[in-house]
């Protein structure tokens, strides 16, 4: 494969505007995930992370000039057929788990298998079982989502975003709405699937304890921008005042309390 | 159609410039919007021939669209052709015509009332089913997930759903229609007494398999396609919220029930001229 | 489980559709040929037939005792042929009178029957001759010449 190096995921000056509003979510983002490692995006809401995540999945076309590469192929040279075969070397995990309604577990696990693959129904059955095991919910198997907690939902979707082995794991926010056991045992599992499955993971996340106890390489993001990047432990020692606001969870600092805008004064009809 | 709570948001709301924009801005915005509708309905109809193959995708949402609406299909039907019995027994009485009472409410359900209001019906219980469950699966990211999967969400949840409304929707006006003339036999012959010869055998000489009966049925196929495409584009585009959801339910009722309306004084000009 | 109500419910819209379709091309729109009750064919050749066709009602002293099933135009005397459904209940001597009559001046025709005195009966497949319907333009053109030739 031409341009072939150890980078699962390469984000170049990745600009992006939404269509049809003229609001700049992303200015400029450079980011590299190496082969194995767990890479966090973190960032306060609106940040543009999630779109970040939309754009290497190729849900977002990319716009010019930008270049974002996975697994070695340029997504933006990609056309339709050939995105979806890109598609099934990612396994994502979403923020509302993104579970089939109408069907059991065990069905929303075996989706993904019997859509790309073309093995027997016991065959199915057998593999869809260990991946539930491995997420330890082979109990719920014949239950539907809606009869599980959150974090349980969670953990299936998980077990069903690795059912095709994927190369790259990619997880829209995996704490949020958590208890604080549910949070570590997602972080476990994240951990260790990546070590199992050999894979890289992208996460995308503001939940910093967990996110440090795992990740390998943090970056953060300001307002469509990357405003530093390291390892948690060269973040965590960071006396850089932005970082150590995000670190430590700080309600103002250089990160502005108040939106930028007019003065209340003036809102409020008190000034002219 | 809008299919976008955002739209004509534009930062800058003063100004003559920006009047001048807002001026313009529905007209942008109307062509963008019927290029995104046949954007999706192109894509939808190049999905069916793949959809085709997997039948029991279908076959589960024409027992949701069809079997589900046939209650209220045969309850509606009946009572309609009641109420026909009744109403063209009195208006044909003044002029000692009531041997043509079959004729006359054969010839209205085979042509108007039987694929209009079948299409009606199915929209507020089928249609509405249909963007709500497209929009729901989109706002708890089903949709999403799929596409992630490198499953496309089109051939596995919206072309069934289409091809099903297809077949759905004729199939519910002709049981529609047997349950009106039995009603209209039942009323007219039954309780009013008249002759069940000249009833049958007026419905018989006036009304024709070929002509009147497939007319009707062309209707409903015709209605059948743009009251799913309609409901399928409002749950595809739904802001992915519950309120997103109950908004894009509502517009669906209407714009399909306005459109269905509209192409039936369509179709039946063409049929009259013709 | 699932799959089975499925089945049935889908299963039972196409059944009905179906049995629908068969009623409204049978009964409602010209294809069929009614007769469930026991009935025996009589065949009655008029000149003109008028506004008969076929599913009118044949009567009797104003009861209605059978049914037309089929008219066609013998082609050696163009002499229209009704083939009448006679339920096996009425029996008809062979010099009764057919004959095309109006229920009112604008409504349908049916045929009657005025039944004769003769021992012998009419029997299945039997062949006569009625009278022709009374057609309203004739009378009126007939009175116009009348009228004409008088003065």
């Amino acid at each position: 494969m031409l341009g072939m190096n150890d980078n699962a995921v390469e984000l170049n000056n990745l600009y992006f505007n939404y269509p049809r509003r003229n609001v700049r979510v992303l200015s400029g983002v450079n980011m590299q995930a190496p082969r194995g490692s767990i890479v966090a995006l973190m960032g306060g809401s609106g940040s543009g992370k999630t779109t970040i995540l939309r754009l290497i999945t190729g849900q977002f076309p990319v716009p010019e000039g930008s270049e974002v590469i996975v697994d070695g192929e340029y997504v933006a040279k990609l056309n339709q057929k050939q995105l979806y075969k890109m598609r099934r070397k990612l396994g994502m995990l979403f923020q509302f788990s993104g579970l089939f309604t109408d069907m059991s577990v065990a069905d929303n696990v075996a989706f993904p298998l019997h859509k790309h693959t073309k093995l027997t129904m016991s065959t199915i059955h057998d593999m869809v079982l260990l991946k539930l095991h491995a997420v330890g919910l082979r109990a719920v198997a014949t239950r539907f989502p809606s009869e599980l907690s959150g974090g349980q939902q969670r953990r299936v979707a998980l077990a069903r975003a690795m059912a095709l082995d994927p190369h790259i794991l990619l997880y829209d926010e995996p704490f949020s709405g958590l208890d604080p056991v549910s949070r570590t045992i997602i972080a476990k599992l994240i951990k260790d699937l990546n070590n199992a499955l050999g894979a890289t993971s992208i996460i995308i996340t503001h939940d910093v304890p967990e996110t440090f106890q795992i990740a390998d390489l943090i970056y953060l993001l300001w307002q469509g921008e990357v405003i530093s990047s390291g390892t948690p432990a060269q973040m965590s020692a960071s006396q850089e005042p932005l970082i150590d606001q995000f670190v430590n969870a700080k309600a103002d600092g250089p990160l502005p309390f108040h939106m930028p805008g007019g003065s209340l004064a003036k809102d409020l009809r008190l000034a002219r | 159609m809008p299919g976008n709570e955002q739209l004509g948001k534009s930062r800058r709301r003063y100004g003559t410039l920006a009047r001048i924009r807002r001026l313009g801005w529905p007209l942008v915005e109307s062509v963008y919007d019927i290029g995104m509708v046949l954007r999706f309905s192109l894509m939808v109809m190049l999905r069916i021939p793949s959809a085709l193959r997997s039948f029991s995708l279908i076959w589960v949402q024409i027992f949701t669209l069809g079997t589900l609406s046939l209650p209220i299909v045969i309850v509606s039907g009946a009572f309609i052709g009641f109420v026909l019995g009744i109403q063209f027994y009195t208006i044909l009485d003044r002029y000692g015509q009531t041997q043509l009472v079959g004729a006359a409410a054969a010839l209205t359900l085979f042509r108007e009332l039987g694929p209009v209001l079948t299409a009606l019906l199915y929209i507020g219980s089928a249609c509405t089913s249909i963007t709500a469950a497209i929009g729901l699966k989109r706002a708890s990211e089903q949709i999403a997930a799929m596409e992630v999967m490198g499953v496309d969400p089109i051939k596995q949840e919206i072309a069934p759903r289409f091809i099903a409304g297809l077949i759905s929707l004729p199939l519910l006006t002709i049981v529609m229609l047997g349950v009106s003339i039995m009603g209209t036999y039942f009323m007219a012959v039954i309780q009013i007494g008249l002759d069940e010869g000249f009833f049958w055998s007026n419905m018989q000489r006036l009304t024709s398999f070929y002509g009147d009966f497939t007319e009707g049925l062309f209707k409903s196929f015709v209605f059948a396609i743009f009251a799913n495409l309609i409901a399928l584009f409002q749950g595809y585009v739904a802001h992915p919220t519950a309120e997103g959801v109950a908004r894009a339910t509502t517009r669906t009722v209407v714009f399909a029930s306005l459109v269905i309306l509209g192409f039936d004084f369509i179709i039946t000009s063409f049929f009259v001229d013709n | 489980m699932e799959r089975d109500k499925v089945d049935l419910g889908a299963g039972l819209l196409v059944i009905l559709a179906i049995a629908s379709l068969a009623f409204l091309a049978l009964r409602a729109a010209n294809l069929t040929r009614a007769g469930s009750l026991d009935t025996y064919t009589l065949n009655v050749s008029f000149e003109n037939i008028g506004g008969l066709r076929s599913r009118s009602p044949v009567k009797s002293s104003g009861i209605v005792v059978g049914r037309i099933t089929d008219l066609s135009l013998d082609q050696d005397n163009y002499e229209a042929v009704a083939q009448l459904d006679i339920e096996t209940g009425y029996q008809f001597p062979a010099d009764s009178i057919f004959s095309v009559v109006s229920t009112n001046l604008l409504g349908d025709q049916y045929v009657n029957i005025e039944a004769g005195g003769a021992d012998e009966l009419l029997g299945d497949g039997d062949l006569v001759t009625g009278n022709s319907a009374i057609i309203l333009e004739d009378l009126i053109s007939k009175f116009l010449f009348d009228k004409a030739a008088e003065e």
